[in-house]
């Protein structure tokens, strides 16, 4: 590499010999053109606009190539991306070739000299007999371009690598000297100038379009109001054209009176943003947000302020539907039937609640707000559940997107339980993470289900005295029978006492009698104590199957005798014992004789049987009767509640559907035994309760 | 007085049976005891019964039947007391169907007594006592009343309509009843209110069913030759003629 540092031809002071004198003469011609040319190329940039600075950076390169008798002059420029040096421009002589696709582009970090950041990198002069590394810089440039010698200046501005000019000999080998490099020196300072007008003034000319095509409005301002400039949106915005209020005041815009900040701002020559109402020519109001800012002016003091204008009007419209649908929707809420709370998913504590929320928990609104759901719960939950948890995962399912729908039990102020249901749905996920509850108090509910349930307990009562009512004539009969013995004999021994007891063995034989049908009414009352008190909160009690029996029977064979029909007992295994309400068993065995009773009543030759026995651990009671069996189809139904083959009047339609329910009650089952050629009920209950009544507490257990 | 005389006790209670026949022999009947109907029907075919005491309810043939059964032969003999132990068969029911007399259990047996003691007498003989009608309610019989229908009158009692205040049930009444187209022009004497009917929604009047226990000597001949001749089983007749085919929808029927 040879440097500039050189022994340069000028500037020798000794007698010029002939040769040296025609030296002297060509270097003077040559200095002349040299000068020449710096000043065409000058002249080019002078007045050139930046449109056309392309073609007359091209045309001085030209210049600058036929002026060294180089064979190509280019111009690499950094920048698109920065970092990397691009060729824009070049010039190459007739019948040279460009330089290869690879030698275009260059990373400025490949060549530290001109990365150094140095003030003035000095020019590059390379030939392919250079000693250099053969992996240096300079070489690999040159191998690149395909030239055999090259000299290159950086041309710097403030400091950044702008481009570099290069001059390159590619037909035969050529040595640069040190006027070349000056030449590219003042070349690529002519040229970054050039460019860095044609940027600023492409960058001036694109801030004037934005300004010009901004949406907001943008207002040039002196600090007394008088308006200098002005772009087309705020003709858009006012309805005043452009024209119309450049050179007039701003007042036209935006009156002091009503715009007192602004003003203010205009006049100390300072910032500040605010909204208001303008109205458009034509009287239009609208709202708009103003900013004043002032423009930085010499010595720091603004003469000018700029103007930004923006129509705010739709937003503030969009906000008063917002804030109207939300008053809508408090009011909504405020008034809704049920009481609704909003509370924070995570921590459960109450957001937001209505007024019946208050009410229900008696609760201030305010002393709602610092409650957290668990402190107006009943803990833990009648059910048992844990409070925290049974919410926690009721939130859970709610915040899948699931509503949840569950009883919950809240405490009140005043302590007491207030049994509610719950429907608990996600806020939408602006509001993330939080859940609205909206809660019903079902107190009334629960209790109509209660009298429900104790109207069912009547029905059950009811019914049972029905069976009892059918009965009425023939218990009648029976104890007015007795009664009859009884006063008879009572008159028969007064008269024997009266007449001096002549024969007391008779007397005493009477006695016997009253006895003996005292015994007899006193067993219709007990077997009416069994059945007509109500037995279902008895406990279950061991009872012979025998006494069962005998009591039911006691109550309505009368019956089937006084209607001839006859009933058939089987024998009654004696040892037997069934632990059972008695009651109960006795009213559905009665239930099932009656039926049978009605069933056969007015059939030839009727007769009705009871079966008693013991199998499996179970008591198997059957009633069959001689009957014209059931109506076909109706077999399935007859356990339906309310259905009878009775005549009208006759039967509820409840006894079977309440014996069933009271024999499964004892763990046993009711059905009608199909395989009978004779209508047949049967009814089997365990002998025992143990076993099965402990496995119904392990089955609730794990509810 | 009552030699001879065989009453026959109906009751499928042993012990009432036993006692009631003690209670019967003991003031001089007959007695022949029956535990069913048809037994009671087989003993009727067999003795010349004067008066039954029959209880209602009763297993293969029931009291009704019974009585059916007898008063269809005899419209007169046997007597037939009921002895009912619920109330199967009302009071004007049971006086319509012939039975003259009907106990409820548990019934006084002294009474029982009495009433088949007045019984087992001759008709003729039945209405001559003496009574003074002192202090006791009129009843006044009034034709008009009937409305074109003839006037109810049976083999021992009748029907009055009553305008006043009904009198109750076993009451002692005295009575005057007119009847223009019957031998007697009318019927007066003393009786005993057997059934009451109060005034019926649909406008038909009060009214009560007398058994006649005396009647005056003017009319008291006559009456008897018209029962005797009368072949209708009513002793005292229901306010609805009671028809044959009623009487068989009885209960226990």
């Amino acid at each position: 590499m040879e440097h500039s540092n050189e022994a340069t031809p000028h500037g020798e002071s000794e007698p010029l010999s002939e040769p040296a004198r025609l030296f002297g003469m060509e270097l003077l011609q040559y200095r002349l053109r040299f000068e020449n040319l710096i000043a065409t190329i000058s002249a080019q940039f002078i007045s050139v606009t930046p449109g056309e600075t392309d073609a007359a950076i091209e045309q001085s390169l030209a210049c600058i190539g036929e002026f060294l008798e180089a064979d190509r002059c280019h111009l690499m420029l950094n920048g698109m991306p920065e970092g990397v040096l691009t060729t824009r421009h070049g010039w190459n002589r007739d019948g040279v070739p460009p330089p290869p696709a690879a030698g275009t582009m260059f990373k400025v970090s490949a060549f530290p000299a001109w990365n150094a950041a140095a003030d003035n990198p000095g020019p590059l002069r390379v030939s392919r007999q250079s000693r250099l590394p053969a992996d240096s810089p300079e070489l690999t440039l040159l191998r690149a371009r395909d030239c055999q010698s090259l000299a290159a200046a950086p041309m710097m501005l403030s400091g950044r690598l702008v481009g570099v000019l290069l001059v390159e000999a590619v037909i035969r080998p050529r040595v640069w000297d040190a006027e070349t490099s000056a030449l590219l020196r003042m070349g690529g300072d002519l040229f970054t100038s050039a460019l860095a007008r044609r940027d600023a003034e492409e960058r001036l000319l694109l801030m004037g379009n934005a300004l010009e095509a901004a949406d907001s409005g943008i207002l040039l301002c002196r600090r007394d109001g008088l308006v200098v400039w002005a772009n087309p949106a705020v003709e858009t915005l006012t309805g005043y054209a452009c024209g119309e209020v450049t050179g007039g005041s701003l007042s036209q815009l935006h009156e002091r009176a009503s715009w007192t900040a602004l003003w203010d701002a205009v006049y100390a020559g300072r910032a500040w943003r605010g909204e208001g109402a303008i109205r458009r020519r034509g009287g239009e109001e609208r709202f708009e947000e103003v900013s004043v800012t002032p423009l930085p002016g010499p010595e720091g003091r603004s003469s000018h302020v700029v103007v930004v204008k923006n129509d705010i009007t739709d937003r503030k419209r969009a906000e008063k539907a917002l804030r109207e649908s939300e008053e809508r929707y408090r009011f909504l809420v405020e008034h809704a039937p049920e009481a609704i709370v909003v509370a924070d998913a995570r921590t459960r504590r109450v957001l937001d609640a209505n007024t019946n929320a208050g009410n229900l928990l008696g609760l201030e609104h305010e002393a709602l707000l610092r409650k957290g759901i668990l402190d107006i719960s009943v803990r833990p939950q009648p059910d048992g559940s844990h409070a925290a948890d049974a919410w926690d995962a009721c939130v859970r399912r709610a915040l899948d997107e699931e509503s949840v729908l569950f009883e919950w039990t809240f405490r009140n102020a005043l302590g007491y339980e207030v049994p509610c249901e719950v429907m608990l749905v996600r806020m939408p996920s602006s509001v993330g993470g939080q859940v609205r509850a909206s809660i019903t108090d079902i107190t009334s509910r629960i209790l109509s289900e209660q009298t429900i349930a104790e109207q069912r307990g009547k029905i059950i009562a009811a019914s049972r005295l029905s069976s009892l009512g059918e009965m009425a004539g023939g218990l009648a009969h029976e104890i007015n029978n007795p009664l009859a013995i009884i006063s008879v004999a009572c008159e028969q021994l007064r008269d024997q006492l009266e007449g001096g007891l002549d024969d007391p063995a008779r007397a005493l034989h009477t006695v016997e009698r009253v006895a003996r049908n005292v015994g007899r009414i006193e067993r219709i009352v007990r077997g009416l104590r069994t059945i007509a008190r109500d037995g279902s909160g008895d406990p279950f009690v061991e009872r012979p199957v025998r006494t069962i029996v005998e009591e039911t029977l006691e109550l309505c064979a009368a019956r089937f005798q006084d209607h001839c029909i006859e009933l058939r007992v089987g024998p009654v295994p004696g040892d037997i014992t069934v632990e059972c309400r008695a009651t109960e068993i006795a009213q559905v065995l009665l239930n099932l004789l009656n039926n049978a009773h009605d069933a056969v009543e007015d059939t030839g030759y009727p007769w009705v049987a009871l079966d008693v026995g013991c199998k499996q651990g179970m008591a198997r009671f059957s009633v069959s009767d001689s009957g014209p069996g059931l109506p076909p189809g109706t077999e399935r139904r007859v356990f339906e509640p309310f259905f009878t083959t009775k005549q009208t009047g006759r039967g509820t339609g409840l006894g079977l559907s309440i014996s069933k329910s009271l024999v499964e009650g004892h763990g046993g089952r009711l059905y009608l035994d199909t395989s009978a050629a004779k209508t047949r009920f049967v009814v089997e209950v365990p002998l025992r309760q143990g076993e099965l009544r402990q496995g119904g507490e392990g089955e609730e257990g794990d509810l | 007085m009552n030699e001879k005389c065989t009453v026959l006790i109906v009751d499928d209670e042993p012990d009432l049976c036993e006692m009631l026949a003690f209670e019967f022999e003991l003031k001089g009947f007959t007695v022949l005891c029956a535990g069913d109907g048809q037994e009671a029907c087989a003993l009727l075919g067999e003795h010349p019964v004067r008066a039954v005491i029959t209880d209602v309810r009763m297993p293969r043939m029931p009291g009704l039947r019974l009585l059916e059964h007898a008063k269809g032969r005899d419209v007169h003999w046997p007597a037939f007391v009921l002895i009912s132990a619920y109330p199967d068969v009302t009071p004007e029911q049971a006086y319509a169907m012939g039975a003259e007399a009907l106990f409820s259990k548990p019934f006084r047996l002294a009474k029982l007594v009495d009433t088949v003691t007045a019984l087992v007498r001759p008709i003729e003989e039945r209405w001559n006592a003496r009574t003074d009608g002192c202090g006791m309610r009129h009843l006044q019989a009034r034709s008009d009343m009937w409305r074109g229908k003839r006037p109810v009158l049976g083999r021992g009692g009748c029907v009055i309509l009553t305008e006043e205040a009904a009198p109750v049930r076993g009451e002692q009444v005295s009575f005057t009843m007119p009847l223009a187209d019957m031998p007697f022009p009318t019927l007066t004497g003393s009786a005993v209110v057997r059934w009451v009917r109060p005034a019926s929604a649909a406008g038909q009047p009060a009214a009560c069913g007398i058994e006649f226990t005396h009647l005056a000597d003017s009319c008291r001949s006559r009456f008897v030759a018209w029962v005797m001749d009368n072949g209708d089983r009513a002793y005292i007749p229901a306010l609805v003629v009671c028809d044959p085919a009623m009487s068989r929808q009885s209960p226990c029927a």
